[in-house]
């Protein structure tokens, strides 16, 4: 697995290495200046980084797809199905993981002992970056299922609305609390949910949610019914 | 002998074809063509078995191995080339053939520099950059460096010009022939093949129903005329028959056995043809599964 870990991160190493910069620059910009003053505040940076790598993420899943026909040549490697599909997700994961870390040790100096809602959030966004990694794959390997243009069409519509409720949901939980607060503007929205966000229960449900996703996107890889694209 | 791979009762469904039930298979060292018109079955065939497709019922191994998405060990056994070439695209042919040398024990990077060097493939050009011929050259150059014991080849040269073809065929056949390795070569195209096959199988409507050693195809298929004023002419083993007046031309898959059968008759002026392999081909996939009756 760590073999193709490896190739998928060199062969797309300039847009592994923007989205680095750019989350680089967020942590820095975002991480200090932004929340060290506000510290007790809401959190913008974090959710910031969220945005922005689970946009990356999702972008580079989708990318990667309409692509080249990956999956087609992965699958002709004497590889188990495990090793190919977990191989599909593990470099984003390999980069959020980065991120986190960067994120650490940029707001280290300036707070030793992170505050828990900190790392609730982390949490919570952890699990987006999964969600984000997984889904596309999901619906991918779902749609090698497909028979006739009815199931397709059909499976199209259902893509179309769990995008957009998904969508709704995202803004719901950050662009109300993040973009616009820190650009000072629409300060009166808040979104009602976002505060679970930072809860053990939210972040326990969001992370968990992702994991399950991720661990769906392996089975559902394993019992697709063609690799030919 | 051991096989190379076997098909048992192996189904493919899609909403408008079936493929199967399959049960055949191929002993290591054999070069088996494949031969059908297109949308027969052959891609299919060879998707299932290289695992690109999953088969809906049946079993298939290779060398013994189950074809199991989890267990990839028979995988290490085969060469594949398809009809669609897939690489990292922007990558040049050294730094995808040093991906793939990865994941095979036997990967040789001489014999992939040596095979390059016959294919006079540019290895420093990128995938994305060859052109259809090259891409051809460089998946076989990647199918073939670690040696593999089966070398499926799913019609390898199409899309490509006929200049080029025949030098990637000439090249190919060469390096083929010295090896000792079970191939098989799905083609819709015979002269192909026909250098290289042990034996022909033929596949149309998503079935494999006839199939044969080469030698027997030459040896025993004939274009006959005969002259005879009957009309209750019944002869066994014959694919097809014409007739105008008293003339008779038959195509026959057991020449001997049509000889006797027209002596016993009493048929006159009766005239021998042999056959090319091209001609007995066209004559198996028009005459369906009569072939198999006679």
């Amino acid at each position: 697995m760590w073999r193709l870990v490896k190739a998928d991160i060199q062969y797309n190493w300039p847009i592994f290495f923007i989205a680095g910069a750019l989350a680089l620059i967020l942590l820095i910009v975002i991480g200090i200046i932004m929340e060290w003053p506000d510290q007790d505040q809401d959190l913008p940076g974090t959710r910031l980084l969220l945005m922005a790598i689970a946009a990356f993420a999702f972008f580079v899943r989708i990318l990667r797809m309409m692509g080249e026909k990956r999956d087609r040549y992965h699958t002709l490697l004497p590889l188990s199905g495990t090793a190919i599909a977990l191989s599909r997700l593990v470099s984003v994961i390999c980069l959020w993981a980065a991120c986190v870390l960067l994120y650490w040790l940029t707001t280290l100096p300036i707070r030793p002992y992170p505050k828990e809602v900190i790392v609730f959030e982390m949490l919570a966004a952890s699990g987006f970056v999964l969600m984000a990694n997984a889904l596309p794959y999901i619906q991918s390997d779902i749609s090698t299922h497909l028979r006739n243009s009815f199931q397709r069409a059909l499976w199209m519509i259902v893509r179309t609305i769990a995008v957009g409720a998904g969508m709704v949901l995202f803004f719901t939980l950050n662009v109300t609390q993040t973009s616009w607060r820190i650009l000072r503007v629409f300060l009166p929205l808040k979104s009602q949910i976002s505060p679970y966000l930072g809860s053990l229960l939210g972040s326990g449900l969001f992370l968990l949610a992702g994991i399950v996703l991720t661990w769906l996107s392996v089975h559902f890889f394993k019992k697709r019914k063609a690799f030919v694209e | 002998m051991e096989k190379a791979f076997t098909y048992t009762n192996m189904i493919k469904t899609f909403p408008d074809f079936k493929l199967g039930p399959l049960n055949f298979d191929l002993e290591s060292g054999t070069v088996l063509g494949f031969v059908g018109p297109n949308g027969a079955g052959k891609t299919t065939t060879i998707h299932c078995l290289v695992g690109l497709l999953r088969a809906d019922s049946g079993e298939m191994t290779v060398f013994g191995r189950a074809n199991n998405l989890n267990k990839p060990e028979w995988k290490l056994d085969i060469g594949y080339v398809g009809e669609i070439h897939v690489f990292y695209e922007r990558w040049n042919g050294h730094q995808n053939l040093n991906f793939l040398s990865q994941f095979y024990p036997n990967w040789s990077k001489e014999r992939a520099s040596a095979l390059a060097r016959r294919f006079n493939l540019p290895l420093d050009k990128r995938a994305k950059d060859l052109s259809t011929g090259n891409r051809v050259k460089l998946s076989l150059v990647a199918a073939l460096a670690h040696s593999p014991r089966l070398l499926l080849l799913d019609e390898p040269t199409s899309g490509i010009d006929p200049v080029v073809r025949a030098e990637v065929l000439d090249v190919l056949f060469e390096i083929l022939e010295t090896g000792d390795r079970a191939i098989f070569y799905a083609t819709h195209v015979l002269p192909e093949i026909s250098r290289l096959a042990d034996e022909l199988a033929f596949i149309d409507h998503g079935q494999v129903w006839f199939r044969t050693p080469k030698e027997d195809l030459t040896e025993k298929w004939r274009k006959i005329y005969f002259t005879l004023a009957r009309d209750d002419v019944r002869l066994a083993a014959i694919v097809h028959h014409e007739r105008e007046g008293d003339r008779h031309q038959v195509v026959c898959s057991d020449c001997a056995s049509i000889l006797v059968q027209l002596k016993e008759l009493g048929a006159e002026n009766i005239q021998e043809n042999p056959m090319s392999i091209e001609e007995i081909a066209v004559q198996i996939l028009k005459g369906g599964r009569n072939v198999e009756a006679g």
